[in-house]
């Protein structure tokens, strides 16, 4: 036991030596999870690119209903952008997306006939029930700073899909944070 | 005192006379060989007919695929008797096989077959096994697994699994760029596949009743989670766990009656327990701010181990089936989850996360010691299989599912499936009762 | 003068007198006064009156008278002779028994006294007879009472001669008795003396003998304790002498079966050295050995998967020259079937076995077989 901790250990501290080169995003919030959660500083990712400006290519995913608003399809609102990334293991919205956040909040507030589901994904990595979960713990993180920031209870659906619905394929990191999302999909009046 | 010196060193010296100057040479062998067991499986002779299933194939896959024998090549079989009177031992013997399998099959109306074979000890010249059957042409396959499975038994000692099934799920993209989810059950080899669901939606988490006959999963074919249980015969299923949230993570109770759940209808994932008969729920694990799921049975069903991150990452804990204080099992790493534990108890099969891969590993509840059986860092979902001695699991060849199992002690690894269909989430059937 | 007593004494008759006299002389005579009676009682009774003729009277008269006076003159010359004798006596005996008795000293003077006035007496009875005499020589007549007178004195002669018979009976008896006492006591002295010397020389002797058997005992004692000692000293020097020499007899044995122990042992210390060097050649030549077919075991033993730590089988495993097997033999099963034929099978994979090319050593493993041990890691 001791000794599968220490190199454990040894291979966390290893680990982190080598993410400090290239300062990932990724990397950063691990540390911070598990300083959140005072568990040992062993990192279990540190691989692959930084995905935070990936977000930006996701394609716009219309709801089944069809609803589109106009606001909605137009790239330059911030209410284009329906998908907020998370970092590998965190229901956490990063600043940089929490505007978008607040735009959907505030057009929900204007608009409370609206109705969103919200739909949490992982990557592929790790146990799929837990990544069950970990989708649905994303979709109510999003659902929390909506409703805090003018949206009502009754305006969401929420579902997860963990790693089962990918956005995209993939066993790379470029794919990982990718599908490390919440869906906001307006569903309808 | 000279000669008194004289004496007691004399004495001394026949005291301390080396024992082994009479004693029997001694020799310690340690270790010995992890290689598979030599046997010569002689194709079965078929007397007149063309049997619709190479019987002596299924029997020698089977055998090879545990990694433990190591059967002779058609081409260095000294001869290929059929019968006991045709056997030359020291022939056997000359080429090291411990084991000999001869066999016959003969059909009068090919249709139904008349089967039969016997397993010898070379170095004896002992038959160890022998049996006769009598199948249908659509049960040699399964006769073949059997004979495996006697074989197996005789020796090593342990129950074979080759007439067990597996479970799994697999998906397929289909030409439109859609996928096309399906569970499936085979033969223990990954042969004979059978689909006992299809959907356009992900199908998640097969759970094999302790009869072998039924099949919980989880199901997204209404656009969320949701927890169906079929009967595998007759393919009648029924919805069991639809609540609001996350419906997942179904695990039989060892007497069948119950079934755990994941449910997070009171908005965290927690585990329930469903009285089968009525869907009354019990509430086991209660953690707000957790994620508690993958709750796998302990052998009397009293307690149920589970996966939860109430520690910050995911490990694994143990609680009373009926609820009450949990206590944490899993200590190595910081990730460990999607518990199996062994069909006598004693160990549990977990994923195991570090340096940014998944592992198999098994921890020895008795001690605590964790083991690493894998190395790929691709591995996910553990089941153990009903004999205890291999650990199926699913990972990732050339961006592929694949379905792999390795023994308890990490020796002996095998591949079941080849690439080209996404196989996931293995099941391992119980015995044949 | 004269005493009337005497006057009367002499008027009675002198012969009375002369019997008081005598008497009383022999009463102070004798010195022991109970004799006293038993002399003076025959002279009484000799005593006899007799009648006689008187012419023969006359005659005898006349003669008697010559006789007599013959007689008397002698008489008188005895008598003084005897007063001197026994006044010399007397006077010895005085002076003899003057130490004894008061009494007798006392008696002695009345006798001396008595005896002067008796020497008187009879000078005057003497004057007084002649005168008689020459009366009755006048006168006749007188005759009668001159015969009494005479037969007075015959019988008075006849009492004297008695007395003097008596006396000189008495003075023999007495002088024999002196003598025989003097004798008596000079031999009671000389008895005595002799019984004193006798006893001084019995006691001198005897001390003498008494010191000279103390001295001879003593000595006798010394010599026997010095032979005692002597004895004894030798007994233990003797037992010493011995006890040293068992000792030393001893000794030498013990030596003797030490040194021949020591050189058995050392014969069996060299022998079990030669024994033990050709053991441990073959011992060596095993080592290699075991080694060699450990090795090759190992290679054939195809140890069951599931083989539980603990799991020991032990085989016997018999060879015959050329290596192949003879025998092979569960010894103690590890209790699982499948791991024992796997070591079983291993063992009979393995065969041929080498043999060492050292005939002792193959010959031991011909003999006595190889135990095999199994155990899974």
């Amino acid at each position: 036991m001791n000794r599968y901790k220490f190199s454990a250990l040894l291979i966390a501290l290893f680990l982190l030596n080598a993410c400090s080169g290239n300062a990932t995003k990724d990397g950063t919030d691990d540390v911070l999870v598990e300083e959140r959660n005072g568990a040992s500083t062993s990192g279990v990712t540190g691989q692959g690119a930084d995905g935070s400006d990936l977000g930006a290519e996701a394609s716009v995913i219309v709801g089944e209903d069809g609803y589109a608003g106009s606001e909605l399809n137009d790239p330059s609102n911030p209410l284009s952008n329906r998908v907020i990334y998370f970092d590998y293991d965190s229901a956490s919205v990063r600043p940089q997306d929490q505007p978008i956040v607040e735009a959907h909040a505030a057009y929900l507030g204007k608009n409370p006939n609206l109705t969103v589901r919200l739909e949490g994904h992982t990557d592929e990595r790790g146990s799929r029930e837990y990544n069950l979960a970990l989708g649905e713990r994303r979709a109510l993180s999003i659902r929390q700073l909506l409703m805090l920031q003018g949206a009502s209870a009754q305006q969401f659906r929420v579902t997860s899909f963990g790693e089962e619905r990918p956005a995209v394929d993939g066993s790379d990191e470029s794919a990982w944070s990718q599908n490390r999302r919440v869906e906001i999909i307006y569903i309808g009046r | 005192m000279a000669p008194k010196l004289i004496r007691s060193l004399a004495l001394m010296a026949m005291f301390f006379m080396p024992i082994q100057a009479s004693a029997v040479l001694k020799v310690e062998i340690t270790g010995g060989s992890d290689s598979a067991l030599p046997i010569a499986i002689v194709p079965f002779g078929a007397e007149g007919i063309k049997a619709p299933e190479d019987i002596t194939s299924i029997i020698r896959n089977d055998l090879e695929s545990t990694g433990r024998f190591a059967p002779l090549d058609n081409q260095d079989l000294v001869s290929r008797p059929t019968e006991q009177s045709q056997v030359n031992f020291a022939d056997w013997r000359l080429l090291r096989s411990e084991g000999l399998v001869i066999g016959k099959i003969s059909s009068q109306d090919g249709e139904n077959y008349q089967v039969q074979f016997q397993l010898f000890d070379v170095y004896r010249g002992q038959q160890l096994a022998g049996k006769r059957y009598q199948v249908p042409a659509s049960g040699l396959r399964a006769l073949g697994h059997q004979i495996a499975d006697v074989i197996y038994e005789t020796l090593t000692g342990e129950k074979g699994i080759f007439s067990t099934r597996l479970a799994f799920v697999t998906q397929i993209t289909a030409g439109d760029g859609k996928k096309r989810f399906a569970l499936q059950i085979s033969d223990a080899d990954g042969a004979n596949p059978r689909t006992v669901l299809q959907s356009t939606q992900p199908i998640m988490s097969p759970s094999w009743g302790p009869d072998g006959n039924q099949l919980a999963y989880v199901s997204f074919e209404n656009g969320k989670t949701e927890v169906f249980v079929q009967q595998l015969q007759s393919g009648q299923r029924k919805s069991v766990a639809s609540f609001e949230g996350i419906n997942s993570a179904p695990a039989w109770s060892p007497d069948g009656k119950k079934l755990a759940l994941t449910l997070s209808r009171n908005g965290n994932p927690e585990i329930y327990v469903m009285e089968l008969a009525n869907g009354d729920l019990i509430r086991v694990t209660n953690n707000a701010q957790a994620i508690d799921t993958e709750a796998v049975w302990s052998r009397d069903g009293n307690e149920i181990y589970f996966t939860s991150d109430r520690g910050g990452r995911p490990q694994i804990y143990k609680v009373s089936a009926n609820g009450g204080r949990a206590e944490r099992i899993s200590f190595e790493g910081n990730y460990n989850a999607s518990p199996d534990l062994s069909p006598d108890g004693s160990k549990l099969a977990m994923v195991h996360g570090a340096n940014g891969g998944f592992y198999i590993a098994v921890q020895d509840l008795k001690t605590g010691a964790m083991q690493v059986l894998t190395d790929s860092g691709r591995a996910e979902s553990p089941s153990f299989a009903p004999n205890g001695q291999m650990i199926l699991y699913a990972t990732e060849q050339k961006g592929s599912g694949v379905l792999a199992a390795v023994s308890v002690d990490g020796r002996i690894h095998q591949r079941l499936s080849e690439s080209g269909t996404v196989v996931r989430e293995p099941a391992w059937s119980p015995l044949k009762k | 003068m004269k005493h009337p007593i005497v006057q009367t004494l002499l008027a009675g008759g002198t012969s009375t007198i002369l019997h008081i006299l005598l008497f009383l002389l022999l009463i102070f005579s004798f010195d022991m006064p109970t004799d006293i009676r038993q002399f003076g009682q025959p002279e009484v009774e000799i005593v006899q009156a007799t009648v006689v003729d008187e012419d023969l009277v006359l005659e005898e008269m006349a003669r008697l008278q010559e006789a007599e006076e013959k007689k008397r003159a002698a008489e008188e010359e005895r008598q003084q002779k005897l007063d001197e004798q026994l006044e010399k006596t007397q006077d010895e005996l005085a002076r003899k028994e003057q130490e004894f008795l008061d009494m007798q000293e006392r008696a002695k003077l009345d006798a001396e006294k008595l005896k002067q006035e008796a020497e008187l007496e009879q000078q005057r009875l003497k004057e007084l007879e002649q005168q008689r005499i020459e009366q009755e020589e006048a006168r006749k007549q007188a005759e009668l009472e001159r015969q009494q007178a005479e037969q007075a004195k015959q019988k008075a002669e006849a009492e004297r001669k008695a007395a003097e018979e008596a006396k000189q009976r008495a003075d023999a008896e007495r002088l024999a008795a002196e003598k025989a006492r003097e004798e008596a006591v000079a031999k009671r002295k000389a008895e005595e003396e002799a019984r004193r010397k006798a006893e001084e020389e019995a006691k001198r002797k005897a001390e003498e003998e008494a010191k000279r058997k103390a001295e001879e005992e003593a000595k006798r004692k010394a010599e026997e304790e010095a032979k005692r000692k002597a004895a004894e000293a030798e007994a233990k020097r003797k037992a010493a002498e011995a006890e040293a020499k068992r000792k030393a007899e001893a000794e030498r044995l013990a030596a003797e079966k030490s040194r021949a122990e020591a050189e058995q042992a050392l014969q069996r210390q060299l022998d079990a050295e030669a024994e033990q060097r050709k053991q441990k050649r073959i011992a060596g030549v095993l080592d290699t050995y075991g080694l060699q077919i450990q090795q090759r075991i190992t290679r054939y033993w195809t140890k069951p998967a599931n083989a539980e730590a603990g799991l020991l089988v032990t085989l016997e495993v018999k060879l015959i020259p050329g290596g192949d097997i003879r025998s092979v033999r569960v010894i103690k099963s590890s209790g699982s079937e499948i791991f024992d034929r796997s070591a079983e099978n291993a063992v009979y994979k393995a065969a041929p076995m080498p043999m060492p090319s050292d005939p002792d050593a193959a010959q031991k493993i011909i003999s006595e077989g190889i135990e095999i041990y199994f155990k899974p890691e």
